[in-house]
């Protein structure tokens, strides 16, 4: 623990710091969503979003009511609901294995969806009906998931370093997966696989979004709903079932609610790496560990980072677009490693 | 009352323990003693309801505990282990207050009242905002026992005639001698008509001058349960601890006082 975070945490006693961390960071989020809409070849300022989403017939022009309504709306909607979820299922997987550095990218959830929705792609193609995509991407990253649990459970215990391996040698099998599928596609599948790999929110129409929405939004809030039990499932599993928690069920539950919103949201976007690690990290410096507060936070921290990233995707290299899985990794990567410098000189000094 | 009948515990298919007749009820402090790998965390284990017996019959209050709703058993009974997973920075108040888990929705001014107070009895309040992970091995040690003891805090308001039982598993181990005879008196003060504690300990001596009741484990079998004047006998304590042990008298406060021969003196029979 930092000297910093010690001191951001010292002001509060036996209560919990719910004081102005969340209603900055909703207000936050909601200032965000107003402007980032705005943003894009065709510029709104927030009032003018403000009273195109307040009147959705009246307001604004014509071509105001379409780029908000058809175009950018729902690309909101799945930038906010994918934050939420990876920034959950990656403070929900890291209390699970009581170690900070899991990550839905990083134990093969993402990337094993990516593959069965890659799959779909070049090996069905547009003969697939709509519901296949999401269904396989959920399947993907559960199969992934689920083998690399075995693969780290040494009796009752998972053994974090071996769950680590285990998915990178699950990302790498995924990746010579997609790797193969790319060499067999044809250009159309080709670049709808490129897609897949890099990440965008591109995609998003309500068409498409609205099968996705009721997997997201229950994932979001049933994992919620398991921050009390996520912070005595961290004394261990036998403690936590002394504290009257149904740990096998709570396992169950984390790693298929996880899974399940990751999935739906991969589903949508492709890969869109390190969110799940990042946003958890930077509240815990805030907030301390403790998962009431840390889940709430996070599901706003992501759904913010993920708007914002979005934003810089549609207008770095416009009127082209940047895959935001570049951008989010550009940002993650440097951070997981400064972390990893930070835990090697905690564990040297 | 836990009652233990005629039990056998299996452990990965090979028998660890048996238990011919145990009970544990409030109002007693009861020592469990026995070598290393006798059982005696079996036995702990068995009556926390994390080993279920393949035979025979453990119960809380009549009813068997694989029965019992698993938030209503924590409000009855906490446990004490050895082992220390937690590596997130939570701070030691935190930390003790989710022993308050069974009992609360949402955190009440009782909860950290019942915090306040079991840090107190620790002698931990000192490290209330300090985080857990950067204390001491007794440190954690007695924060540990602060949660345990904040789980089954008496609340005479709402549950005035709820009875509650502490399972601890080696909760001196880290300790100095200072706060072993410290936390083992704040224990006992504690025992009564509403409370229960069972320790599983090493220091025979200690045992000796605090249990209302001893029971030696040995070689996976519950081999004497009983008062400690007629359970430590130098006969007994020699034939399972394969020493030559002496129990004698403390000169001026006259406790029991065990100690243990050389092992030169008398070679193991094995």
């Amino acid at each position: 623990m930092s000297e910093l975070a010690l001191r951001m945490r010292q002001w509060r006693g036996l209560r919990l710091p719910r004081g102005w961390l969340m209603p900055a960071l909703a207000v936050a989020l909601l200032l965000s969503c107003l402007v980032a809409i705005g943003i894009g070849p065709v510029r709104l300022s927030p009032a003018e979003v403000w009273s195109v989403l307040l009147s959705p017939l009246s307001g604004g022009s014509v071509q105001d009511q379409a780029v908000v309504w058809q175009l950018r709306l729902p690309r909101l909607i799945l930038a906010v609901l994918t934050g939420s979820t990876l920034a959950l299922a990656g403070a929900s997987l890291q209390g699970l294995f009581r170690n900070p550095l899991a990550d839905p990218g990083l134990i093969g959830v993402s990337s094993g969806a990516a593959l069965a929705a890659g799959s779909v792609i070049v090996l069905v193609g547009v003969t697939a009906p709509v519901w296949l995509l999401p269904v396989a991407a959920f399947g993907g990253g559960l199969s992934a998931a689920i083998i690399v649990a075995r693969i780290a459970k040494v009796g009752s215990a998972t053994s974090v370093a071996t769950l680590l391996l285990a998915g990178v040698a699950m990302t790498a099998i995924a990746t010579a997966g997609l790797g193969l599928l790319s060499f067999l596609a044809d250009d159309f599948a080709l670049r709808s696989l490129t897609f897949w790999t890099l990440g965008s929110l591109g995609r998003a129409g309500w068409r498409e979004l609205v099968p996705a929405l009721p997997m997201l939004i229950l994932a979001v809030l049933v994992m919620l709903r398991m921050a009390r039990p996520l912070n005595a499932l961290l004394l261990g599993e036998a403690e936590a079932r002394h504290l009257g928690v149904n740990v096998e069920r709570l396992k169950k539950m984390l790693l298929i609610w996880s899974t399940l919103g990751v999935g739906a949201a991969v589903s949508l976007t492709g890969i869109i790496g390190f969110v799940g690690l990042l946003v958890p990290h930077l509240i815990r410096l805030i907030t301390g560990p403790d998962h009431r507060i840390v889940m709430q936070a996070s599901a706003c921290g992501g759904a913010l980072l993920m708007v914002w990233t979005d934003a810089m995707s549609r207008t770095l290299v416009a009127p082209a677009e940047l895959p935001i899985g570049i951008i989010t990794s550009l940002i993650g990567g440097p951070f997981f490693i400064w972390l990893l410098i930070r835990q090697r000189q905690r564990i040297v000094g | 009352m836990f009652v233990v009948e005629q039990a056998f515990i299996d452990r990965h298919g090979k028998r660890v323990l048996h238990v011919p007749d145990f009970v544990f009820n409030t109002g007693e402090l009861v020592a469990v003693i026995g070598p290393n790998g006798a059982g005696k965390s079996t036995l702990l284990q068995t009556l926390s309801g994390d080993l279920v017996p393949v035979q025979g019959r453990t119960a809380l209050n009549g009813r068997p505990l694989a029965e019992w709703n698993i938030n209503e058993l924590a409000q009855r009974r906490a446990v004490y282990t050895q082992s220390d997973y937690l590596t997130f920075p939570f701070t030691v108040g935190e930390v003790v207050m989710l022993g308050r888990m069974p009992h609360q929705h949402e955190t009440t001014q009782h909860d950290v009242e019942v915090v306040r107070a079991a840090l107190r009895v620790t002698d931990t309040t000192a490290f209330t905002e300090r985080c857990y992970t950067e204390l001491s091995g007794g440190e954690r040690a007695r924060v540990r026992l602060a949660r345990a003891l904040a789980q089954v805090w008496p609340n005479r308001r709402k549950q005035p005639h709820l009875q509650q039982y502490l399972l601890l598993d080696e909760p001196l181990a880290a300790l100095d001698l200072h706060y072993q005879v410290h936390m083992l008196e704040m224990l006992k003060a504690r025992v009564g008509p509403q409370l229960g504690v069972l320790i599983v300990m090493h220091d025979l001596g200690m045992a000796a001058r605090y249990a209302d009741r001893v029971a030696l484990v040995n070689e996976g079998r519950l081999v004497a349960d009983g008062p400690p004047d007629i359970v430590l006998t130098s006969e007994r304590l020699s034939q399972h601890y394969r020493l030559p042990m002496q129990v004698l008298r403390h000169p001026e406060l006259d406790y029991p006082l065990i100690a243990a021969g050389s092992a030169s003196q008398n070679p193991p029979a094995a």
